[in-house]
């Protein structure tokens, strides 16, 4: 293993001197920071609202002042406690605070979007759990009504999973806290979407890194001395991991930053609940993007695995551009009734349901949740992948 | 332009004799046909419930079960006058429901001969007991008008879609859509990301072989043959993005018939989405989209095509399309003047509601027919591109 470093800086070099992995991976990140600003949405809603001595308000509301409203809205009640205090307020402003004739759901949105929208972000919330109505709530109403929905959840699970899961909802703080967490949020909501592209980038960058020496010809003299052969491979793994990680933060790192540069960074310590009202999950929006980001990270070394691995057994870069690629769409639409399916990036990285999953694994006697075992899955299998590629080196190898 | 039989047989064989252009068609067409046979039973609705005890629980509502529901609707109403008659049937027959949960347990687990009609009312239906028949046409055209006012449509494309509305005789006549018809747009999604990648694929060394090979000094070396020789290459690519597109496309939609059945694309299509002015039937809907796709993915192909000219590289052909095909469609800008023309506007759930017009020598195009024009017209520019960019690296070798 004398002069590793040299040859895993030259392996490094050779990566990095590709110009289609440089320009391929910075027109993905432009485009993720492109388009994770807000959506400059077309059209918009006619809202009419009439007051007790008969006066009409009639006015169209694009997306754009309607996004911008709820903003507001946001961010003039950031700080306050979730309290009945709260409740009543959220209670009179779907009232329409008394001055204006509210009998319908149109009618409350109006008054938000057209005289004040301090309220409507708990209102939506409200409104979303189907056996509320935001103009009858009152707190004990809405922490009932969270808490029977995170019973039924148990139904069918071990006692003790439950035991686990009434653990992790005791370390949830009540009432909460409402925060502006729009940025935390955008971000959150993004995750999908970068858990697409992250395949590609990882083709991109890695397809070659096996099998362009055997297009070159160059693999009879580097495959000439059989005590070479393992430095090399570690060098090349090592060199690749360094290019996928430092290529997948790249990607991520550039839409969340330009995510909360537009959205704003408060709200970091906000409880995870104001997104997700029936995870149990003790931790703040903060934590939770910053756990989903890792995950991310650890798809990015798992999507590298695939690919060297295709690089070293086919020998044949296209191939194992393309296979990679094509197998990760593939798994996008793949839609399995098993538990196992949720591992699949398609739903680990949709955060609603993934940030609420009530589903534990039994590691050696230790309960782990998705997220939890997420991180432990896709390490696992990324080093069994990297451990794989030796193999389809050695195999070619032979061959020479 | 002797011999451009064997010529193009010669390259085309080229083509089909590539391993791993087969593997990928035939995975994507197995992986796509897989994936919608579970698809038509996976899913379904989580929905929360009380024991026998009053205690809450959270029950399910499964796919299958939900596939089951639709399927045995099918045909039940079809050819019935959607009347006050009908109407009045329809709210004697279904109950009041006081939350969500109960509607779908309705439909789905005790009768789903309303699901199609009660989703096509539940919107204009304010009040119900003053719901009749001539109060659903009338807030469907108003809904339809204020639609067509918020898409910023002109006079004259308004004028337009109102004569084009007038030819929907009123009362309808009820037919059950076909139920796979939003799974089948859905679907589009995929195979919008799937097929630039395939045909990019199959084509990534259509010009940039002989240039690895060494082989084009010897194609290049008589003037005469050139324009054939591409003409044969372009064929042959053109020829290998159809039959991609036709297995996988045809697998896909295959599936879609197994799971669903085969009726309901007489269905006019205000029964699959009522804001819709467009008097045409659920077949004729997807019709052209389908179209769309397969121009799209001969636009892939073209530019696949038009790289693997000017780069003499195949990973470069390759990696370039697949890029822009996934960045593409993670893009969802508003379907606004061009941007309505983007593959995701005009094959996704808001094609047949995009009502904007463009007129051609006094002619209205609605945006499937200007679409399906735009979209041959770019795939002969980049192909155009391609025989420029042929001709240099011809030059070059000469």
């Amino acid at each position: 293993m004398k002069h590793f470093g040299t040859l895993y800086w030259y392996e490094l070099k050779k990566l990095l001197k590709r110009k289609l992995a440089w320009i391929m991976v910075l027109v993905i990140t432009a485009f993720m920071a492109y388009t994770a600003r807000p959506v400059s949405n077309s059209g918009g809603a006619n809202f009419s609202l009439t007051d007790w001595t008969g006066n009409t308000i009639n006015k169209y509301v694009s997306v754009a002042e309607q996004r911008e409203r709820i903003s507001e809205g946001q961010q003039s009640i950031n700080g306050q406690v979730m309290d009945e205090r709260f409740f009543e307020n959220v209670r009179e402003a779907s009232n329409g605070n008394g001055l204006y004739i509210i009998k319908e759901h149109l009618e409350q949105e109006s008054y938000f979007y057209l005289v004040d929208s301090s309220y409507y972000d708990p209102y939506d919330m409200i409104a979303y759990q189907a056996e509320l109505d935001p103009a009858e709530t009152s707190a004990e109403d809405f922490y009932r009504n969270r808490q029977e929905t995170i019973e039924r959840q148990y139904g069918g699970r071990t006692d003790r999973e439950i035991a686990y899961w009434q653990n992790m909802e005791a370390q949830v703080e009540k009432p909460f806290v409402y925060r502006y967490i729009s940025g935390y949020q955008d971000v959150l909501a993004d995750i999908f979407g970068l858990s697409n592209v992250i395949p590609l980038v990882a083709a991109v960058c890695l397809c070659g890194v096996f099998s362009e020496e055997k297009r070159t010809r160059a693999d009879a003299l580097i495959l000439s001395s059989s005590q070479g052969r393992f430095p090399q491979y570690l060098a090349k793994v090592l060199a690749g991991i360094t290019v996928i990680l430092a290529a997948t933060l790249l990607v991520i790192g550039a839409d969340a930053t330009a995510v909360l540069l537009t959205q704003g960074w408060d709200g970091f310590d906000a409880a995870l609940q104001l997104k997700n009202l029936n995870s149990s999950l003790p931790i703040s929006i903060g934590q939770a993007m910053l756990i989903m980001l890792g995950l991310l990270l650890l798809y990015g070394l798992l999507c590298g695995g695939v690919t060297m691995l295709f690089s070293a057994f086919t020998q044949n870069t296209v191939a194992a551009l393309a296979a990679p690629v094509l197998l990760m769409i593939c798994q996008a639409w793949l839609r399995l009734d098993v538990q196992a399916a949720e591992y699949l990036p398609n739903q680990l990285f949709n955060t609603i349901p993934s940030l609420h999953n009530r589903n534990l694994v039994n590691l050696f006697g230790r309960y782990l949740n998705n997220l939890q075992f997420g991180f432990v899955l896709y390490g696992g299998l990324a080093v069994v992948l990297l451990a794989l590629c030796w193999l389809g080196w050695r195999r070619s190898a032979k061959g020479i | 332009m002797k011999n451009f039989g064997t010529l193009f047989g010669y390259e085309l064989k080229k083509l089909l004799k590539r391993k791993l252009n087969w593997v990928v068609v035939l995975l994507i067409t197995g992986v796509c046909i897989v994936g919608v046979v579970q698809a038509g039973n996976s899913g379904g609705f989580w929905i929360e419930d009380t024991d026998e005890q009053g205690n809450p629980v959270t029950s399910v509502i499964s796919g299958q079960e939900i596939r089951t529901a639709k399927l045995n609707a099918m045909g039940t109403l079809n050819g019935q006058v959607m009347d006050d008659a009908f109407f009045q049937q329809m709210l004697e027959q279904v109950p009041e429901f006081d939350n969500p949960y109960e509607m779908l347990k309705y439909f789905y687990h005790v009768d789903s001969t309303y699901l199609n009609v009660h989703t096509m009312v539940e919107g204009l239906m304010t009040d119900r007991d003053t719901f009749t028949a001539e109060k659903f046409y009338a807030t469907n055209q108003e809904y339809t008008q204020l639609y067509m006012d918020a898409s910023g449509l002109s006079h004259a494309e308004k004028e337009y879609w109102t004569e084009q509305m007038e030819q929907i005789e009123t009362p309808y006549v009820y037919r059950h859509p076909w139920p796979g018809a939003s799974e089948l747009v859905d679907y589009f999604s995929i195979l919008r990301v799937v097929l630039p990648v395939v045909v990019a694929v199959c084509l990534c060394m259509i010009f940039s072989e002989d240039h690895r090979t060494k082989a084009d000094a010897i194609v290049f070396a008589t003037q005469e043959s050139r324009a054939p020789l591409y003409l044969a290459k372009v064929l042959a690519g053109v020829t290998e993005a159809a039959l991609a597109t036709t297995f996988v496309v045809g697998g896909t939609v295959a599936a879609h018939l197994a799971v669903w059945g085969v009726q309901g694309f007489d269905a006019h299509v205000q029964f699959y989405d009522s804001l819709c002015p467009r008097p045409i039937t659920v077949g004729q809907m997807l019709l052209p989209m389908l179209l769309i796709l397969a121009l799209y993915t001969f636009i892939c192909g073209a530019f696949t095509m038009l790289i693997s000219a000017l780069t003499h590289n195949a990973i470069i052909a390759l990696a370039i399309p697949a890029v822009l095909a996934e960045l593409l469609n993670q893009w969802h800008p508003s379907a606004r003047g061009w941007l309505g023309y983007l593959p995701e506007k005009l094959t996704g759930w808001n094609g047949p509601v995009n009502l904007h017009l463009v007129k051609i020598f006094g002619v209205y195009l609605d945006n499937f027919q200007f679409g399906s024009l735009l979209y041959v017209a770019i795939a002969v520019l980049l192909f155009a591109l391609c025989w420029l960019c042929w001709q240099r690296s011809a030059a070059g070798r000469a």
